[in-house]
């Protein structure tokens, strides 16, 4: 498995196919942030888009490659920002009817428990948040991502372990 | 359940609400692709390009192809953009369009100082055979070397002339080279990228091989760091397409040339249909590379076929024990009608020695889905009986114990409501054939997988063995922990050619399954009512 600054610097010498992998790779951590902005999978999915894009044009201008999950998370939520200004505001009812919305397909949107935890993990320092995002969104063992970010598995599990414990904790204050 | 294990929990059902989306990845590299930034960090530097369209004998041949097709539809390639409109355009277009095959043969060489051809070592004769239609290139090299790419079915064959085999592998690109589906948009890709370099074209009447031919000069501007083209392209004037074509590159600083490359065009109706004709022994052996998939994509069509629910059924699963005879030990029964849902557990002995017992039962009971069933109406197991009923957000049960006394329950639980999925998981027949494989498995294949066509699965110490042929059934699993394995052993079809699993053997016990789709249920059978008493 090729760690993200190998993919990066193989896109910057040409080999733009292998941006590809990158996507794949983020493609649920992606949505996952634009989800916590947007609220909803559609807007989601067309802002995450519009990052992967954002990030292919200003990869040159990427200092460290290997930070690149961090970089492109910063990216796909100044993307939903922007999305979510330009978007028409919703109506009370509209709000509400998402707020107690409990269903969980693709076309619809988080129930209230989900998204409090999305919002927890967005929270999450940038290190924390990526092996998060790449345990849990991409599916991937702890080897996994110690392999995609150039990481041993000993820091990947000391930052998961981490990040539970501040889950917890950001869960805590906010359900009480 | 444990504090950590709950945010762990709760992170895996978060993820698996944001499910993975496969076209975000081709809508994201499709829009990449049509963007004017070629790559991102070489677009400023077009000497970058260059070399990048300059690698391989395919790309210089899309550069060539860009210069011939351009000066073709009358416009001149590095200043001007496309005009749909005019004539010329629409004629080299359809004839284009019209094009099965091109078959380009290619030789291009290095010049010394006094202008005379260099060693046989940079020699790079190549043969390129291209169909838009049926998504085929294929490469000969001067070395030897062939590859067949076959962007239909994603594979690459390549013939290896020192190992002499031909190694089958995964394409990694989708697209045709320069991402060009159409003979219309590789062409259009083709002129996009040859626009910043910059030059002029001229074109006038001559000669080619004998043939009256229309020839169009091209030289490029100079940039520094680059050599300058020049280059002829020779066009037959009854067909409008392009017969051969030469390059020279100058340099810029001597004015002398430093390379030649020469290509010839044809139009074949046909092309080779594999690697084989391209002049390969048919001896020579294909060995099969192509990549396992991911356990992403495995994941999600198991899962499919896992949720996929029947909602009108009578399944009658027996457990049998594997010991002499193998005497049934007992029957479940599941009815369903959509919205209400019976569930019978039949236990065939009481305590004590089995051996008569299970003679008389095994003349009672039967094999048969029918025998079985009116079995089961009757009542007539000899060790205990439960019989339950849901329906809304009612459960009724009635339960015969060991000293043959019946009794019911009944409860309402409030804001409960019974799905069909809730059904199907709780017939055992969907976690026999479907069992829930979580986390993060390794696909890895062993003789059984290969010689049985199965996917094998390893995740946590388990071994799962699914059928893509059976609806991914899982074949067989194996618990190393407990070296426990079971089977499917046999399979049934509904008669909405659903797969199942009809007999499983595991360690100790064998169950066989009897399913019926498209049932008569028998009359109250899910009226809490008629339940025994």
């Amino acid at each position: 498995m090729r760690t993200d600054a190998e993919l990066v610097n193989a896109v910057l010498s040409g080999e733009k196919d292998l941006f590809a992998v990158l996507v794949k790779r983020y493609e649920r951590p992606v949505r996952a942030v634009a989800l916590d902005v947007l609220g909803d999978y559609h807007s989601a999915t067309d802002v995450s888009q519009d990052a992967f894009v954002r990030a292919y044009e200003r990869l040159a201008g990427l200092r460290k490659p290997e930070a690149f999950g961090h970089w492109l998370m910063k990216i796909t939520r100044r993307c939903a920002l922007d999305s979510a200004r330009r978007r028409p505001k919703e109506t009370r009812l509209e709000i509400r009817l998402r707020r107690t919305a409990v269903i969980e397909n693709p076309n619809g949107r988080l129930d209230e428990d989900k998204q409090r935890l999305l919002a927890a993990v967005v929270k999450l320092p940038g290190a924390e948040k990526q092996v998060v995002m790449l345990r849990y969104f991409g599916d991937n063992s702890v080897n996994d991502v110690a392999n995609s970010l150039g990481r041993s598995v000993g820091t990947v599990t000391k930052q998961l372990s981490r990040a539970h414990r501040r889950l917890r904790k950001i869960l805590e204050r906010s359900e009480k | 359940m444990t504090a950590k294990e709950t945010i762990e929990k709760r992170l895996e059902k978060l993820a698996q609400a944001i499910r993975p989306d496969e076209s975000l990845i081709e809508s994201v590299m499709s829009r990449i692709d049509s963007t004017s930034i070629a790559n991102p960090s070489a677009a400023v530097t077009v000497q970058n390009v260059w070399r990048i369209i300059m690698k391989s004998p395919i790309t210089k041949l899309a550069a060539a192809a860009v210069i011939i097709i351009a000066v073709l539809i009358g416009i001149n390639p590095f200043n001007v953009s496309l005009d749909g409109t005019t004539a010329a355009y629409a004629k080299v277009k359809e004839a284009v369009r019209n094009v099965p095959w091109m078959y380009i043969s290619y030789t291009g060489y290095m010049l010394d100082e006094m202008g005379n051809k260099k060693s046989e070592e940079d020699r790079t004769d190549t043969e390129i055979w291209y169909s838009f239609k049926s998504q085929i290139v294929i490469q000969r090299y001067y070395s030897g070397l062939i590859t067949y790419s076959d962007y239909t079915n994603q594979e690459i064959h390549t013939y290896n002339p020192v190992s002499k085999r031909i190694v089958v592998t995964a394409l990694s690109s989708k697209k045709l080279p320069l991402e060009a589906n159409t003979p219309w948009s590789w062409l259009e890709r083709n002129i996009q990228r040859m626009i910043p370099f910059g030059g002029e074209v001229t074109r006038k009447t001559g000669q080619y091989d004998g043939q009256e031919v229309e020839v169009f000069e091209i030289v490029s501007a100079i940039k520094p760091g680059m050599a300058a083209i020049r280059g002829k392209i020779f066009v037959d004037t009854a067909t409008s397409l392009p017969i051969a074509e030469e390059r020279r590159y100058i340099n810029t600083k001597t004015g002398k040339p430093q390379r030649v490359e020469k290509g010839t065009f044809e139009y074949p109706e046909h092309g080779p249909a594999n690697i084989y004709e391209i002049g390969l022994p048919s001896d020579i052996p294909m060995i099969n590379s192509l990549p396992l998939p991911s356990w992403w994509d495995i994941k999600r069509v198991y899962q499919s076929y896992r949720r996929k629910t029947t909602d009108r059924y009578i399944a009658i699963v027996t457990s049998e024990l594997s010991i002499l005879g193998t005497p049934i030990e007992s029957v479940d029964i599941f009815y369903t009608d959509g919205t209400r849902f019976r569930e019978e557990r039949h236990f065939m002995f009481r305590p004590g020695p089995i051996g008569v017992q299970w003679r008389q039962q095994a003349a009672e009971i039967g094999n048969t889905f029918d025998s079985i069933l009116k079995w089961s109406q009757a009542c007539k197991a000899r060790g205990q009986i439960s019989i339950s009923i849901y329906e809304r957000n009612y459960y009724h049960n009635s339960r015969r114990e060991d000293d043959g006394v019946w009794k019911t329950t009944k409860q309402i639980i409030e804001g409960r409501k019974w799905s069909i999925s809730e059904f199907w998981n709780s017939c055992p027949i969907a976690d026999m054939g479907w069992p829930d494989i979580r986390g993060s498995a390794d696909v890895i294949q062993d003789d059984y997988a290969r010689e049985n066509k199965l996917i094998r699965v390893e995740v946590q110490g388990k071994e799962f063995y699914l059928n893509p042929n059976r609806d991914y059934i899982c074949q067989r699993r194996i618990d190393n922990k407990y070296s426990q394995v079971t089977d499917v052993t046999e399979f049934g079809r509904t008669e909405a050619s659903q797969w199942y699993p009809k007999r499983i053997k595991g360690l100790g016990k064998n169950k066989m399954v009897y399913l019926e789709t498209d049932p008569e249920f028998p009359e109250g059978i899910f009226d809490p009512e008629n339940l025994p008493k």
